[in-house]
């Protein structure tokens, strides 16, 4: 019997070097749905790992080129054991930790409510894993997601 | 993203079919800012929508505080279960009046 997941390999490395501009959103959603697809990544965990993506993007691309526009590389390892992404967004922009900014503490009174602030709290749920390191000039986050 | 707005005397109901990202969020909200100001209910109907990130709840959030400014309610309708998720792990559940 053909094993339709025998042409899968155990590890497989994908990289995307786009601007870091939202009208890219897309893009890196597409490049990493292709191979999660493949990978029969539940639909659920791919709308988690959107989430988290879009936030950690839209971070880079409103706050690591103060002075005009630069690139970000989207390097995804994907291994089968476990059944597992690891997605690092790098630019060389402005050192800059997401993890450190404030998650928003969501207050029982919509009055106190504040407007932004919930998207890193909402990435760091929706993902295993997030860390921060900078390397050679380079902010790089890393997001796991386990399926 | 496509939004359907429907107005009927102080309520006003806007359907959206499809993804709220960064990138639609906006025009949301530019609905919502196109209502009259007499319109104070605010509904949102999630219906046809199986994608929010932050971008989306921050809509929320700024519709919520301007119907309580209007003297108004709002009220979200039938998240699917992925949007119900974003909603409980910010906490927002419990400050959105929601229909499932």
């Amino acid at each position: 019997m053909l094993n339709p997941d025998a042409d899968i390999p155990s590890v497989s490395v994908a990289t995307l070097v786009l601007p870091a501009e939202i009208e890219e959103l897309d893009r890196v959603n597409e490049f990493i749905h292709a191979e999660l697809n493949r990978r029969r990544c539940p639909m659920r965990a791919q709308y988690q790992l959107d989430i988290a993506i879009e936030e950690l993007f839209v971070n880079v691309c409103s706050y690591a080129y103060p002075d005009g526009t630069g690139t970000l590389t989207v390097r995804c390892t994907y291994t089968t054991d476990p059944a597992s992404v690891a997605v690092e967004l790098i630019d060389t922009g402005i050192p800059f930790d997401p993890l450190t900014r404030p998650g928003a503490a969501v207050s029982a009174d919509i009055a106190d409510v504040p407007i932004g602030g919930l998207g890193i709290l909402m990435a760091r749920k929706s993902v295993d894993e997030m860390r921060y390191e900078r390397v050679d000039g380079s902010n790089i986050v890393t997001i796991v997601k386990r399926w | 993203m496509e939004i359907k707005t429907t107005i009927d005397g102080t309520a006003a109901t806007f359907a959206i079919a499809g993804k709220l990202t960064v990138q639609t969020a906006p025009e949301l909200e530019a609905a919502i800012d196109a209502a009259p100001e007499e319109v104070c209910n605010l509904t949102i109907d999630l219906s046809e929508v199986d994608y929010v990130s932050s971008a989306g709840l921050r809509v929320f959030v700024a519709t919520d505080k301007l119907a309580v400014k209007r003297g108004g309610t709002f009220t979200l309708l039938h998240p699917c279960a992925d949007v119900y998720d974003v909603l409980e792990m910010t906490g927002l559940v419990d400050i959105f009046t929601i229909e499932r």
